[in-house]
């Protein structure tokens, strides 16, 4: 029952308790109740313009790159069934060399853009095959290349035969293989057809039409606008080129060392100064080296916010008030008066500051990816990083602990920072997940180490960084989908 | 200027009004801050941002209750998040200075209202925070175990040290007074 009226009577006693209303409490609520809450990080113009401009050359990028693609797609479009084509003939080549083993090769003269061209495997291959009928095989060659350039001859298209240029090509085994009775015209014909489409593999010096060799040096014959080019011998090549935005929020470890013996600054540094917010967003390009490895540049901004207060104990403060006054004795008569009055205050003085350290970055980096592209891969990445440039905003302690402003201009004073920190070591794990063909979602936990401190050569105190962080962000493939791979 | 015309004009951003309400409340609000704070410097930033709280959010009040509970319930909320931010430790007192009963009516009737702030202020954060908000703005245990993130139970507990702690430094006060 006591415990009741103990609690009644101080309900009763500060319930309604009025401490007087503190008027300067109400200019500090006037100047801050018009202001507009604080958003998520675009409060500051600066933030906007910046994000604006990597937005804008982001674009840009992508809208010149894509117009390089469509440009290339076009000729390749062209390209493209021949190349089919060439596969599929390829694939058939080995096959049909080993069935020729009994037959005689039947190299063929075919026309192609006013070329006649043989295959130099059909040559090497059956000759390979058919020692012992090698000279055969060589007499037959002779015999049906005749034979063609007499009726080309016959065929009053005298231009075209002595224009002949001799080439090997692998359609004359095709055609040999499927029947080597059939008649060399209708083997030309369909050697012809399929030459249209074929692609040269290489030249080989024919004594056959001397004149035709003669004409074919290099430069003497113009070249087809769309000649295809040569498959490489690996197979098709990876030609990815990716965008990729991102933004992370950071969490940095901060060390702090003196070269003398002021290891009590350093304590009151570290009390009096607290880690907040940190975060960094980017804009990077991707391009693939080989299959599996990349490399990735682009621009990082990196913001670390920071809180410096210092509390003075005992601290005072004299107020001077002017007044002045008006008196208006008679007309004509005017005095004025001026009352001077100093008044000292005397408390703890709370002063904090807001400390914000930009950085803005060039990262060069290189990734090496596995795991499935089309659901899940992972990519290990490291390399350097390149700080362009550094600016701070802020207030850190001397020795003498008065906050002084951060400078970058050069001197040894604590306050003295570096306006570009130099390089940094970046080290990270991607894992992507396939959105659909051309967007992949990612999140990269990384480390990122300056090899500088912030503050100057030389002075006493050193202020590192270290950065870590979770990117998060959109990879863009700028390459369409079918022509990711490139022969 | 009635309370309802009061707001009405706070919302229509006059600052006459808003001035006026700022008067009106803010000597009882103070207390609040006061108690809830370390300092008084910590006690006028956070009635700073509870008016401008209030201000703010100023359209969202229903004239179904209190006007001043309504604004007192901002003080209250702003003053915890102070504190949370400071995070809360939940200290125990020393047994000596909790044992003993309870303290009869005329140990304390005497006692001012500068006093009895002053003991609470006494009290470790976390006693104090709980005190404050069980005996003075009237919160159940269950309501201040979901405000705290704590259990009821720790709620009841630094309730009861913390009267008798209030209680035993009354009673040295008065032994000293006697003295």
């Amino acid at each position: 029952m006591t415990d009741k009226l103990f609690d009644d009577f101080v309900k009763s006693k500060l319930e309604q308790h009025d401490s007087g209303a503190p008027m300067h409490v109400w200019e500090r609520i006037k100047a801050d109740k018009d202001r507009k809450p604080k958003g998520f990080f675009l409060w500051r113009k600066t933030y906007s313009l910046l994000l604006a401009g990597l937005f804008i050359s982001g674009s840009v990028l992508y809208f010149s790159l894509s117009q390089k693609n469509t440009s290339v797609s076009a000729n390749e479009a062209n390209v493209s069934p021949i190349k089919n084509e060439t596969n599929q003939q390829q694939t058939k080549k080995q096959p049909t060399i080993s069935e020729t083993n009994t037959t005689a090769s039947v190299p063929t003269i075919t026309e192609t853009n006013n070329e006649a061209t043989i295959s130099p495997t059909s040559v090497s291959a059956t000759s390979n095959l058919h020692q012992s009928d090698k000279k055969n095989d060589a007499g037959n060659l002779k015999q049906k290349i005749k034979k063609h350039s007499a009726s080309i001859s016959q065929s009053g298209n005298t231009s075209l035969a002595s224009n002949i240029k001799v080439k090997y090509h692998p359609v004359a085994i095709l055609s040999s293989s499927s029947s080597s009775s059939a008649s060399s015209s209708s083997l030309s014909n369909k050697a012809v057809d399929d030459i249209k489409n074929e692609q040269t593999i290489s030249f080989v010096p024919f004594t056959l039409n001397r004149k035709a060799l003669d004409a074919f040096k290099i430069g003497a014959v113009a070249m087809p606008q769309n000649k295809p080019s040569c498959p490489t011998i690996n197979g098709p090549r990876r030609r990815d080129l990716y965008l990729e935005t991102y933004f992370s929020p950071d969490y940095n470890v901060r060390s702090l060392s003196t070269s003398g013996t002021l290891n009590s600054y350093v304590v009151e540094r570290n009390a009096t100064e607290n880690y907040r917010t940190s975060f960094s967003a980017g804009i990077r390009v991707v391009k693939n080296l080989g299959e599996k490895t990349l490399l990735k540049g682009g621009i990082n901004y990196t913001q670390i916010n920071e809180r410096l207060r210092i509390i003075t104990e005992n601290s005072k403060q004299l107020t001077q008030i002017i007044t002045i006054r008006t008196v208006v004795r008679s007309p004509g008569d005017t005095l004025f008066v001026r009352d001077t009055m100093f008044y000292e205050q005397s408390g703890t003085r709370y002063r904090t500051t807001y400390n914000r350290f930009r950085f803005i970055d060039v990262p060069l980096i290189f990734s090496y990816e596995f795991g499935n592209p089309e659901l899940m891969h992972f990519a290990v990445n490291a390399g350097p990083v390149f700080n362009i440039v550094s600016f701070y905003s802020g207030e850190v302690m001397d020795t003498t602990y008065r906050p002084l402003p951060i400078s970058t201009k050069s001197g040894s004073n604590a306050n003295n920072w570096r306006s570009n920190i130099g390089m940094g070591v970046f080290a990270s794990v991607s894992i992507y997940k396939k959105l659909n063909e051309r967007i992949h979602l990612f999140g990269e936990p990384y480390v990122r180490y300056n090899l500088n401190p912030v503050t100057q050569q030389g002075n006493f105190v050193k202020q590192r960084y270290m950065v870590t962080g979770m990117q998060l962000g959109i990879r863009y493939n700028l390459i369409p989908p079918g022509q990711r791979y490139k022969r | 200027l009635n309370e309802q015309q009061l707001i009405q004009g706070c919302i229509r951003n006059d600052e006459q009004c808003q001035r006026l309400l700022f008067e009106r409340f803010a000597g009882k609000m103070l207390t609040v801050c006061l108690r809830y704070s370390v300092d008084n410097m910590e006690a006028e930033d956070i009635l700073q941002e509870s008016f401008v709280k209030v201000y703010r959010n100023l359209s969202q009040f229903k004239f179904e209750g209190s006007f001043e509970g309504w604004v007192r319930r901002i003080v209250v909320n702003t003053a915890l998040k102070h504190c949370q931010k400071k995070k809360i430790r939940f200290d125990e007192i020393k047994p000596e200075t909790t044992q003993g009963g309870s303290i009869e009516p005329s140990a304390y009737t005497h006692l001012g209202e500068n006093d009895l702030m002053q003991l609470i202020n006494q009290l470790p954060e976390g006693y104090k925070i709980v005190f404050n908000l069980h005996i003075i703005e009237g919160y159940s245990h269950e309501e201040i175990a979901e405000m705290l993130h704590i259990k009821d139970s720790t709620s009841r507990s630094q309730l009861v040290k913390a009267r008798r702690y209030l209680q035993n430094e009354i009673l040295k006060l008065q032994k000293t007074v006697a003295v």
